[in-house]
């Protein structure tokens, strides 16, 4: 069994899973899975909790399995946040330099970024992450860490992403209630670039699109900083909706013909495919299903998903040299990356999970980039334990 | 005055560098503050009502705690707890109007002030809005204390109309953030305050005048909570009044002495310009009304009194209380606080008070609770009757068949058929049920895109 101080939880409470990834980080600082549990969710809709009694359960049965897999005791855990609450922008912070010398100093970068940070919250919003991305010395822009640089005005150029207080809470209050603790919440779209991204790509300028069930995560990097991140409350679930009103048929059964005959794209010409029989209930006549209609549904769903992100995105599009990384259960949509790349006229690729070693069959898994991200950003976060010395000795007491 | 407190966390209170160790967090040699009430000021107004406070004589029971963006203001101040908020744009020079420089200060500090709110379990948050640091960081401190578990009553004074639209509109904003912030918020406008005063009062008695408002406030709310009561507000009622309805509300005391003490207390708390007003009580959901009596008045005088105001109040909850002070030979002092249009408590909030306290329910609109020790004593006798019921009887069947056939004919009143609810799960209305609808651009994405963007299916 590992050692408990050096186990890191992501936990995903996701609209269509409840997703629990465990990690450790060894004594060198590297981030290997160790296990992962999930269970269907029943209480999130579009991303954020409805049902909090069943999303306890469903949390629960998850970490459950997680443990079992990892064979390790759940302590505490990195909760991931999203919904259409959720949102990112890059803000701007002005510090006047008036040391003597004017030098900049690390207290003055400090101030720079929660100036940028704590300006103008919408009522009732936290910040989740604060992100420092460049700053301008006087009228030198771009410049990575101005400490010790002479100035007389820093401005600091900070992506600050928040959400609101209330619905942030209720994810943390029902993890809380399973005698969990929260390590501290993450913007799901974040970690899931966490997974999937590596430094390269980050470096070339790349968009990763998560596409959730109820919610679908944005963030694009562009020179190796954040440029901006986001999420909207549609999703799989959208999917499903529009071809049970569009062919008619209960949920339950969409959902099923969407993965098992779906696609992002619409029949090309020329092609005819069968018509699908469905297993008619008792008493009614057989029914069939034209795919040509659900693909055009669904398509067109797909691509008014995508060109919503591409209009958040703008002009930081221009950036993602190394192109579109998919995730998320909607990455497994047959024909996925060939709609990504008309929309955003970029290479687009499903994004497996990169840099953690781990069971090989779920790393490939885009839908657990983000629980696995969660981890992963608890392991960023967590110092390496130390071997032996006095921190072992006192260990059970200290903790 | 400051030399009188022992408990000065510095060695000398002129000193610069007192309160800088309250700024940095970790700091475990200052002294905290213990009592479940505490006092913090804000801004230099509230700073300025808290030296008053301080002046006519300590609270027992209570820490005052000071916070401002400027150091020297702080450092006069005779608070025994100090905070300074200080930021980038400040750097201890004070906010200088501007609201988003005290927000910034006070979210800096939040540590140092959730370090001196712990452990509360009533908050007053003293401040004058309009300024820099009183509107910018008092929703802060008062979401400190809400942080810390405490109730937490807002004492704010508004700016005079003369000072401009920008302080007016700051003040405003500053008042809508308190209210979001704190359980309740009582606000002294200059402005009234100016229009009670003789008309050639000096500028200094007008101030004072607020100021001693603002004082009046937190006293009689606090001697509401702490004076030994006859019929004893308690913390819980208030609690259950106030908490989560982030109201405003208005506050007044009146005193009448002599025979007519009561009426003279009830017209001239009807009558005071913070009541007579806008009909507050008319409009009032929840009214607090607090008498301290000397130790000689009738209860007679009292309960006149209340009869008096209560007249008033058509749609408010009632919570009274009384107190004697030993001080008040022969007079008669009321406090009222009304709450207006707030919105309703939280519901598992009031009902959960509402079954600790049992209150009565047979009058939805004007319901009148009068403390713990009232109440409890009907309820718990309701439950022991319960535990006596008989077991029902044996019958033969005969028996029964005769039961049968009497309750069929006889009494409807006993057996009046109550339609069930049924157990079924709600019908789904869809996926989205329960969900905000995904409104983008002015287009509901929750309708199916095809439909919107007419894609034709054939």
């Amino acid at each position: 069994m590992a050692d408990p101080g050096s186990i890191v939880v992501g936990l995903e409470v996701g609209t269509s899973k409840v997703c629990a990834a465990v990690g450790e980080v060894s004594p060198a600082g590297v981030f290997s899975l160790l296990g992962l549990g999930q269970s269907k969710s029943r209480g999130v809709r579009k991303g954020e909790i409805t049902d909090a009694q069943k999303a306890i359960e469903d949390v629960r049965n998850a970490i459950a399995e997680a443990e079992q897999m990892a064979d390790v005791e759940i302590r505490s855990a990195y909760l991931g946040v999203t919904g259409a609450h959720v949102r990112g922008e890059t803000r701007q912070g002005l510090h006047p330099i008036v040391s003597e010398g004017r030098e900049i100093t690390a207290e003055d970068v400090q101030d720079a970024v929660e100036n940028a940070r704590a300006r103008d919250l919408p009522h009732e919003h936290v910040v989740i992450h604060t992100i420092r991305q460049d700053f301008s010395v006087d009228d030198h822009d771009g410049v990575a860490n101005p400490e010790g640089m002479v100035g007389s005005q820093l401005l600091a150029h900070v992506h600050v992403v928040h959400g609101q207080r209330n619905r942030i809470d209720t994810g943390v209050r029902a993890v809380q209630s399973l005698q969990l603790e929260v390590d501290n919440v993450v913007f799901n779209g974040l970690a899931s670039a966490l997974a999937v991204l590596t430094t390269q790509q980050k470096e070339m300028g790349v968009l990763v699109v998560d596409l959730g069930a109820g919610v679908t995560e944005y963030a694009v990097y562009g020179d190796a900083l954040l440029r901006g991140c986001g999420a909207f409350a549609v999703g799989g679930d959208h999917v499903t909706n529009d071809l049970a009103i569009g062919l008619k048929i209960p949920l339950g059964r969409a959902e099923q013909l969407k993965v098992s005959h779906g696609a992002a794209e619409p029949v090309a010409r020329g092609e005819d495919p069968e018509p699908v029989a469905l297993p008619a209930d008792p008493g009614l006549p057989e029914r069939t299903i034209n795919l040509a209609q659900l693909r055009l549904i669904q398509s067109a769903r797909v691509e008014e998903t995508l060109e919503l992100v591409a209009r958040a995105v703008g002009p930081s599009l221009d950036l993602c040299r190394a192109g579109v990384v998919l995730c998320g259960g909607g990455a497994r949509m047959v024909g996925i990356e060939a709609a990504a790349q008309r929309v955003f006229k970029l290479p687009a690729t499903v994004g497996r999970v990169q840099g953690v070693s781990g069971p090989v069959d779920l790393l490939g898994h885009p839908e657990f980039a983000a629980a696995i991200g969660l981890a992963r950003f608890g392991a960023m976060r967590r110092p390496p334990p130390s071997r032996g010395g006095l921190r072992r000795l006192l260990g059970p007491w200290f903790r | 005055m400051s030399a009188s407190r022992e408990m000065n966390p510095g060695p000398n209170p002129g000193a610069p560098t007192a309160p800088e160790v309250a700024g940095s967090p970790g700091s475990d040699a200052m002294p905290k503050p213990v009592q479940d009430f505490r006092v913090v000021a804000v801004g230099r107004a509230g700073i300025h009502a808290v030296e008053r406070l301080c002046g006519e004589g300590a609270l027992p029971g209570v820490d005052v705690i000071a916070c401002h963006t400027s150091a020297s203001a702080l450092a006069q101040s005779a608070a025994p707890f100090k905070v300074p908020m200080k930021s980038a744009g400040s750097r201890g020079l004070g906010a200088g109007g501007d609201p988003l420089l005290g927000q910034a200060s006070a979210e800096g500090s939040k540590e140092a002030l959730g370090m001196m709110l712990a452990g509360a379990r009533v908050v007053f948050v003293l401040t004058g809005l309009g300024a820099g640091t009183g509107t910018g960081a008092a929703h802060v401190v008062a979401r400190c204390a809400r942080d810390a578990g405490a109730l937490v009553l807002g004492v704010a004074t508004m700016p005079f109309d003369c000072e401009g639209r920008l302080r007016g509109g700051h003040a405003r904003r500053g008042l809508e953030l308190l209210k979001g912030a704190a359980d309740a918020v009582v606000t002294v406008r200059n402005q009234h305050v100016l229009e009670t005063l003789d008309e050639r009062a000096p500028a200094a008695e007008v101030f004072d005048a607020a100021n001693r408002l603002l004082v009046e406030g937190v006293r009689g709310l606090w001697g509401l909570l702490t004076r030994p009561g006859l019929i004893r507000l308690d913390f819980a009622s208030l609690e259950r009044l106030l908490r989560g309805r982030h109201t405003e509300s208005v506050f007044a005391t009146a005193e009448g002495s002599g025979e007519r003490r009561a009426t003279e207390a009830a017209e001239r708390l009807l009558s005071h310009p913070f009541v007579a007003r806008d009909a507050v009580l008319g409009t009032a959901d929840a009214v607090v009304l607090s008498a301290v009596t000397g130790p000689d008045v009738p209860f007679t005088d009292i309960e006149r009194a209340f009869s008096l105001v209560q007249r008033h109040c058509d749609q408010a909850q009632v919570v009274v209380g009384t107190s004697i002070d030993p001080g008040m030979t022969g007079r008669l002092s009321i406090t009222l606080v009304a709450s207006i249009g707030g919105s309703a408590p939280l519901p598992e909030a009031s009902g959960a008070a509402a079954s600790a306290v049992g209150a009565p329910k047979e009058s939805p609109t004007r319901d009148v609770g009068i403390g713990m020790e009232l109440s409890e004593p009907t309820s718990s006798m309701g439950r022991a009757s319960g535990s006596l019921v008989p077991p029902a009887p044996v019958l033969t069947v005969d028996q029964r068949q005769k039961a049968l056939d009497r309750s069929g004919k006889g009494s409807s009143r006993r057996r009046r058929v109550v339609q069930s609810m049924f157990d079924f799960d709600v019908v789904s209305r869809g996926r989205f049920e329960k969900t905000e609808a995904t409104i983008l651009d002015g287009q509901n994405y929750d309708v199916p895109t095809y439909l919107r963007r007419r894609i034709s299916l054939n």
